[in-house]
């Protein structure tokens, strides 16, 4: 009788543990991040109040550092706006009526992971400043990520520090160009892939975006080489240590392609074809 | 009473761990394995899987982390934790009614079923996480450095509770 019994307990335990564990692993398998986001939306609006209590008081403690940063930034393009100046000829009467490709538009971190393999950040923009997704998140030293959803008031933006994100990069002195992904690891550590052999690289090139996506424009720096590998001699792998500090980081600018539109009826038209 | 506010706060102080203490890659803080072995032995695995399981899926909701990684090692952990207790200590002599602790089972045995019990469940936790994308190096220190770290936590949380008590 008692051996029964303790053989139903041990049967039951059994049932129980595989239910759960599916349940549990049925979670995993489909933690895509729009349906985590509709069924857990009500808990992140708690969540999201609490982390923006917890990173204005960060916030508030940093400020020296912020103003410092803000500051030597706002030299930077001080010193390049003045440098374009002095590129036009003193005789130049007109100006070109050139339509703007991207519009910037600044934002505040309420929430950033980087030491997890899928990383996100939350902005405290949302669609009713314009934001949507698929807009690029920059910084003044490299890629933040792309906007991945919205609501009115937040922005949740795939980070870069994500095993599944990639974006399109090039050595700076020779426009050689390749897909960046970051290592999984080092925050501050990006690979960047199938670069010809033949490229002349050499440890300390400055590494930039190549401007090759509908997301991000060109030429934002990005890092500096830190190691080459020969890839089977198929190609070469550059180890990038990355200038932008992720873990520190609280204004970034949202980029907003004016021609993604047109450029992406523009590819679905010749996919049609 | 005094158990259930201790129980809440040391949840508290895991989301607080999660959210906003980053102690590098390789270190993953965590207090649902101390959690759950606070609960007393009496305690039917089943009802401990459920435990397990709403414990790591409310650390999942209110923390940053991958929805159902919490919840599927509080699982595994409500499953095997009668079974790690039957092999580090000795059943027979141990009142079921009550919660192991350094000061009844000793200072070695206690150690080795906190650790047996962290290690099953950052097992877990690291392999849904990390298996098949992150080589088998980084996994093993993930695992290794994180069992260390919960268990010196766990052990020093253990020794300033249940010496109140």
């Amino acid at each position: 009788m008692r051996n029964s019994s303790s053989f139903v307990r041990i049967v039951v335990s059994i049932a129980v543990f595989v239910l759960l564990e599916t349940i549990s692993i049925l979670l995993i398998t489909n933690n895509g991040i729009v349906q985590r986001y509709r069924i857990v939306g009500g808990v992140r609006s708690i969540q999201t109040s609490l982390w923006r209590f917890g990173e204005n008081t960060k916030a508030y403690f940093n400020l020296k550092e912020t103003n410092k940063y803000l500051s030597e930034e706002n030299n930077a393009l001080k010193n390049a706006l003045e440098e374009a100046r002095a590129m036009i000829p003193e005789d130049t009467l007109f100006y070109i009526n050139k339509e703007k490709e991207y519009s910037y538009k600044s934002a505040k971190i309420i929430k950033n992971s980087t030491n997890k393999q899928h990383n996100f950040i939350i902005l405290d923009k949302g669609s009713k400043d314009g934001v949507e997704a698929d807009m690029g998140v920059i910084s003044a030293n490299g890629i933040v990520g792309v906007i991945h959803s919205v609501t009115k008031n937040y922005a949740y933006v795939t980070s870069f520090l994500n095993k599944s994100q990639s974006i399109s990069a090039k050595i700076a002195k020779n426009n050689i160009f390749g897909p960046m992904e970051w290592q999984g690891v080092n925050p501050r550590r990006a690979t960047l892939k199938e670069i010809p052999l033949h490229t002349d690289v050499v440890v300390g090139d400055t590494i930039v975006s190549s401007g090759f996506s509908l997301i991000f424009p060109s030429d934002i720096p990005l890092g500096t080489v830190s190691k080459i590998d020969d890839k089977g001699g198929t190609s070469l792998s550059l180890d990038v240590d990355l200038f932008l500090n992720y873990s520190s980081l609280q204004y970034v600018t949202i980029v907003d392609n004016k021609r993604s539109e047109e450029l992406n009826e523009l590819l679905d038209e010749t996919a049609k074809k | 009473m005094r158990k259930a506010l201790i129980f809440i706060a040391l949840f508290l102080l895991q989301i607080i761990l999660c959210d906003f203490v980053n102690v590098g890659p390789y270190i993953y803080l965590c207090l649902i394995p101390l959690l759950l072995l606070s609960f007393p032995l009496k305690v039917d695995t089943p009802v401990l899987m459920f435990i397990g399981f709403g414990l790591g899926l409310g650390l999942d909701l209110l923390s940053d982390g991958v929805l159902g990684l919490n919840a599927a090692s509080g699982v595994a952990l409500g499953f095997a934790r009668n079974t790690i207790f039957d092999l580090t200590v000795n059943k027979e002599t141990y009142n079921k009614t009550d919660t192991p602790s350094p000061f009844d089972v000793g200072l070695r045995k206690y150690t080795i079923y906190l650790l047996l019990s962290i290690l099953l469940y950052m097992l877990v936790y690291v392999l849904f996480d990390m298996a098949g994308v992150r080589p088998f190096f980084t996994i093993l220190a993930k695992l290794s450095l994180s069992t260390i770290a919960n268990l010196a936590l766990s052990l020093l949380i253990s020794y300033s509770l249940f010496r109140q008590r």
